[in-house]
C-alpha cells in the first residue's frame, strides 16, 4: 500500500513532514556527508541575524543526564550578507523544502534581515525566531509580548510573500495569546517550541554549568511540556502547527501529529542520531500502512479526548 | 566523516580507571590521522543523552584504537560494554596534527592527554622523522599506559610523584631537553591537562618553536553545527579579538599562539 506522506503549510508543501531543527542543523548541508538530504521534508537552518554574531563566552552546553542538554549559543551566526554570499547557493539543489530561521534584536532588525533575504532565490519559508531578547525592553524576549509579536509578524507579512511561520516560546504564560497575535498578524503557520530557560549548577564550585547562567533547556524531557503547550495553541488558533520538542522517533513524531502538528522538526536528537530524522519517516510510513491510513494528512489533530 | 557501526573486538584494562579499547571499524581507520576523534555513541547509557568524543589512539588494519579514562556515566558505560558489541561511531573528525617540514618532533603528554600523541608517534615513525615523547601522569596508578609499552615505544616517563618514570612535570623534562638539544627543525605537540599545555606554551615560546596543542571541550554535535564547543583565540598575533573557534570542527588540534590559556581556563570550568 502506498501512503502519502505529504502535508501542506498553508502555501507551503512538504513531501513529509519531517524537518529538522534551527541551530541544529548549522546551515543545511553540513550533514549531506552522512545521508541524503532530500529525503527530508525540510531543512530549516540556523537563525540568521543582520549582523554576524560571535556568540555567548563558553561554557555554551550543559548535558542534563539522560533528560536533554542546555544550550546559551547566543545564537552565532555568519550574519544575513554572509549567509546570502557563501550558504544560501549550496542550497539550492537540495531536493527539500529549505526554511531560514531569522531574529532580531529590534523590531526593525527582524524587518531588515526579511527585507535583504527576500529577493533571493533558493529558499521557501521564513521562520521567525521571536524568542530573542528585545534590547530595547529590558531583554524581555520578543515571544512574551503579544504586542510585539503583532508588531514584528505585521511589519514581515508587508515584506514578504513567502510563508511566515513565527517560532513560539514556552517560556509565557498565555502561548495561546501569542499565537494569536501572530494569527491576526498576517502568520502562515506557527512552529512551537522553541528551548525552556533552564539551569545547572556545579556543587563543587558552586558556579553555573554554563557561563551565561541560564541557557535554553532542549531533548526528551521536552516532549510532554511542548505537546501540552501544542495543544494549547490549537486550541487557539486555526493555522498549521509545527510540533517541536524532544521529538526521536516515529512515535514521539505521531504524538504531535495527532495532538494537531502538521509537521514535526528534530532538534538535539539530530546531534546523537545524525539520521535519525529518516527512521522517522520510515515509521510514519510504517504505521499507516498498518492502519491502512492512505494519507498521513488524515491523521493530524485526530486525538480522541472522550475519555479523560 | 562517515558514520559507521563496528564491534568492539578488543578490551584491556590498564588501570581499574583506564582501559584500552579496539573497534573494528575499518572505513573510518582507513582515513584516520592523528589528532583526530571518534564520536561514540554510548547505547543504553542512564544519564547520557549527546555522544562522547574519544580521541583516535592508533590504528592497526581495520581497528581502531581508543585509550579511554573513566570520569563519569558515559565512559563508566563504555568500560562495561562487553567485547562483540556493535559500537556506532562518527569519524573520523577534526583538523589532525600537521609535521609538514619537521625534522624533530617532541611530544608532551599528560595524562589520558597522550591517547592522539601515540597515533601521532606511529605516524611520525612511518614517516621516519625523529620523535621523542614524553608522557607524564600524576601517579603510577594513573599512567594511562602499560609499562611494556612505555618501553617498547622508548617513552620518555614522568610522575609527580615519582612513582613511574622520573620524578616532577614533563615540562620540566621538555625544558631540559631543549637545554642540550639542536632546535632546528624541532616542533612541539602537546595534548594533557591545561596547566600542563600552557607550560609547554610558555617554553616554547621561550625557545620561539612551533607548537600544536590539541583541545578538549564538551560536545554536541562534534561536526560544527550547534557551536557548543566554541572557545576563544586570538588572531594568531596576539589580538584577543580573534574571536571563536569551534573545537569540533578548527580543532581539536590548534597552533598554540592562538590559544588565549586565561579565557580557556573559564570555559573548563
Ligand atoms: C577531542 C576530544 C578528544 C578526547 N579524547 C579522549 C580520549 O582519548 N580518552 C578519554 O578518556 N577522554 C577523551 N576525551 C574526554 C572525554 O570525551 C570525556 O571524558 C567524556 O566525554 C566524559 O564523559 P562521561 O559521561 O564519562 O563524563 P560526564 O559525566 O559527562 O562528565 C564527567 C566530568 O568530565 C567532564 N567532561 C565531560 N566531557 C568532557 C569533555 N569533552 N572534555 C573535557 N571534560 C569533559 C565534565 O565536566 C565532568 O566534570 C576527549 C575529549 C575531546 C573533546
Ligand atoms: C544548541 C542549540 C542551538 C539552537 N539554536 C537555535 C536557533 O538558532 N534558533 C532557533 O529558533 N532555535 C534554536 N534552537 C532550538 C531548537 O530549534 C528547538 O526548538 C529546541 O531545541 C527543541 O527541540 P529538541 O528538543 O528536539 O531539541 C537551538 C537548540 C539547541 C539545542
Ligand atoms: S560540538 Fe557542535 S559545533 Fe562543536
Amino acid at each position: 500500500m502506498s501512503v502519502d506522506l505529504s502535508v501542506s503549510l498553508g502555501s507551503l508543501k512538504l513531501k513529509n513532514p519531517v524537518l529538522t531543527a534551527s541551530g541544529t542543523f548549522g546551515y543545511g548541508t553540513e550533514y549531506a556527508e552522512l545521508y541524503d538530504l532530500s529525503r527530508l521534508g525540510g531543512v530549516i537552518v540556523k537563525t540568521i541575524t543582520l549582523k554576524p554574531r560571535p556568540g555567548n563566552p563558553a561554557p555554551r552546553i550543559w548535558e542534563v543526564g539522560g533528560h536533554g542538554m542546555l544550550n546559551s549559543i547566543g545564537l552565532a551566526n555568519v550574519g544575513v550578507e554572509a549567509f546570502i554570499a557563501e550558504k544560501l547557493p549550496a542550497l539550492k539543489n537540495l531536493g527539500a523544502a529549505v526554511i531560514v530561521n531569522v531574529a532580531g534584536s529590534t523590531i526593525e532588525e527582524y524587518w531588515e534581515v526579511v527585507e535583504k533575504l527576500e529577493p533571493q532565490p533558493g529558499f521557501d519559508a521564513f521562520e521567525i525566531n521571536i524568542s530573542c531578547p528585545n534590547v530595547k525592553d529590558e531583554g524581555m524576549a520578543f515571544g512574551s509580548n503579544c504586542a510585539a509579536t503583532e508588531q514584528i509578524v505585521r511589519g514581515l507579512r508587508d515584506r514578504t510573500r513567502r510563508p511566515l511561520i513565527p517560532k513560539l516560546t514556552p517560556n509565557v504564560t498565555a502561548i495561546g495569546e501569542i499565537a494569536r497575535a501572530c494569527e491576526a498578524a498576517g502568520a502562515d503557520a506557527l512552529s512551537l517550541i522553541n528551548t525552556v530557560v533552564g539551569m545547572a549548577v556545579d556543587v563543587q564550585t558552586r558556579r553555573p554549568r554554563i557561563a551565561t547562567v541560564t541557557g535554553g533547556y532542549s531533548g526528551p524531557a521536552l516532549k510532554p511540556i511542548a505537546l501540552a503547550k501544542l495543544y494549547e495553541v490549537r486550541k487557539n488558533v486555526s493555522l498549521p502547527l509545527i510540533g517541536i520538542g524532544g521529538i526521536s522517533s516515529a512515535t514521539d513524531a505521531l504524538e504531535y501529529i495527532i495532538t494537531g502538528a502538521a509537521a514535526i522538526e528534530v532538534g538535539t536528537a539530530n546531534y546523537v542520531q545524525p539520521k535519525i530524522t529518516l527512521e522517522i519517516i520510515d515509521g510514519l510510513k510504517h504505521y499507516c500502512e498498518k492502519r491502512k491510513i492512505a494519507r498521513l494528512a488524515d491523521l493530524i489533530g485526530t486525538l480522541d479526548t472522550s475519555i479523560g | 566523516m562517515i558514520q559507521e557501526c563496528g564491534a568492539l573486538r578488543r578490551k584491556e584494562v590498564i588501570h581499574p580507571e583506564i582501559f584500552d579499547l579496539w573497534l573494528e571499524c575499518p572505513e573510518v581507520a582507513h582515513q584516520s590521522h592523528a589528532g583526530q576523534y571518534l564520536h561514540l555513541l554510548i547505547k543504553g547509557a542512564t544519564g547520557v543523552t549527546l555522544r562522547r568524543p574519544l580521541s583516535i589512539a592508533g590504528i592497526e588494519g581495520g581497528l581502531i584504537r581508543l585509550l579511554v579514562r573513566i570520569v563519569g556515566e558515559g565512559t563508566s558505560a563504555l568500560a562495561a560494554v562487553p567485547v562483540g558489541t556493535i559500537m556506532d561511531v562518527i569519524g573520523p573528525l577534526g583538523i589532525p596534527f600537521d609535521y609538514s617540514k619537521v625534522s624533530q618532533a617532541l611530544l608532551v603528554g599528560g595524562g589520558i592527554g597522550g591517547a592522539p600523541l601515540l597515533f601521532l608517534q606511529d605516524e611520525l615513525i612511518g614517516k621516519s622523522i625523529p620523535t621523542d615523547y614524553f608522557l607524564g601522569a600524576k601517579t603510577q596508578d594513573e599512567y594511562p599506559l602499560d609499562p611494556e609499552e612505555v618501553e617498547r615505544r622508548s617513552i620518555f616517563a614522568a610522575t609527580d610523584d615519582g612513582t613511574f618514570g622520573s620524578a616532577g612535570f614533563v615540562s620540566l623534562q621538555v625544558n631540559q631537553w631543549l637545554q642540550h638539544h639542536d632546535h632546528a627543525g624541532v616542533r612541539v605537540y602537546s595534548c594533557g591537562p591545561l596547566l600542563m599545555m600552557r607550560e609547554v606554551d610558555r617554553i616554547c615560546r621561550l625557545y620561539d618553536l612551533p607548537h600544536q596543542a590539541s583541545l578538549e571541550n564538551r560536545m554536541g554535535c562534534g561536526i560544527g553545527v550547534c557551536q557548543g564547543c566554541a572557545v576563544r583565540v586570538n588572531d594568531g598575533k596576539g589580538d584577543p579579538r580573534g574571536g571563536y573557534r569551534l573545537v569540533c570542527k578548527d580543532g581539536p588540534v590548534f597552533d598554540a599562539m592562538e590559544i588565549e590559556w586565561a579565557v580557556l581556563g573559564e570555559s573548563y570550568r
